[in-house]
């Protein structure tokens, strides 16, 4: 499943706790990251949130299988990466 | 706090930068942020050609470090047309203080004193530091900050991660954000981190 990383320090808690409660999310703890993993798509509500500008748009840790299609004042928005995507 | 890192750096002595404006510069370093005026070399002879002449004062910026500025003496003011907006807003100084009382002390003095602050004059909180942005009189770029937070275990291991998903996809072809965010997944993943669910 395709799914973004999140580093485990207090500040990004609030986009991860966000996405988690999303159904078809699944989170759980992986070192120090949250991993979120998803089917299609997964998308997170800045205000929901409740973050600052600076943390919110420093949030995304690291992705596997994922790419993102929105990442502005309104959402992250991230969907499964398609083939021959975005792969280095 | 008083570290040393392996081989023995422990911190800033002094950054320096050119100056044509003496008094100027003196004012707002001294007169309006306090900083002591801690060191001056009058320096006949000593610079190279065409500036054999000048002048190096240094202020204090608390834990041994200080701000220096070197006056040439029959330099023309200089200002290098070309350089580009992002370098001038990119290459700056930060000094450090420890409370939201004290940041926010240095923005009243500066506004009291009418110089044009960055960002409106308003504090920026950043996700880790909050500070405050200007330009001093000469026009270098200046920022003063507090940390919102020590930083820990997992900050230090993201940092590692990032930097070294930024030295692989900016020695490719096209680097962009979404392959380093790819390229740092898989990192993150290399880890063998121990798992629970959230």
């Amino acid at each position: 499943m395709p799914s973004l990383f999140v580093v485990d320090v207090p500040e990004y808690r609030p986009m991860w706790e966000c996405a988690a409660s999303e159904p078809g999310v699944h989170a759980r703890h992986l070192g120090a990251y949250v991993e979120l993993s998803f089917s299609d798509e997964l998308r997170i509500d800045r205000r929901a949130t409740g973050v600052r500008h600076a943390v919110w748009y420093s949030g995304v840790g690291g992705l596997r299988g994922a790419t993102v299609v929105q990442y502005d004042k309104d959402a992250l928005r991230l969907v499964a990466t398609s083939p021959g995507g975005t792969r280095p | 706090m008083d570290t040393k890192v392996e081989g023995g750096i422990r911190g800033v002595d002094h950054v320096a930068y050119v100056t044509w404006k003496v008094e100027e510069t003196v004012h707002f370093y001294r007169d309006v942020l306090g900083l002591p005026l801690s060191h001056c070399i009058l320096a006949p002879g000593w610079g190279s050609d065409p500036h054999p002449d000048f002048a190096h004062f240094f202020f204090d910026i608390g834990n041994g470090g200080r701000i220096a500025f070197f006056y040439y003496f029959g330099e023309p003011p200089y200002q290098d047309e070309q350089i580009s907006p992002m370098l001038r807003k990119a290459r700056h100084l930060a000094l450090l203080v420890d409370t939201e009382e004290e940041l926010e002390g240095y923005r009243q003095r500066i506004l009291a004193a009418g110089y044009p602050m960055r960002h409106d004059g308003n504090r920026v909180m950043h996700e880790l530091i909050e500070s405050i942005y200007m330009f001093d009189p000469n026009g270098y770029n200046f920022e003063i900050t507090r940390k919102l937070r020590p930083l820990g275990v997992a900050d230090a291991l993201d940092t590692e991660l990032s930097i070294q998903a930024l030295i692989d996809v900016s020695k490719g072809t096209e680097p962009t954000m979404a392959k380093l965010w790819e390229r740092k997944g898989a990192l993150i993943l290399e880890q063998e981190p121990v798992s629970h669910d959230a």
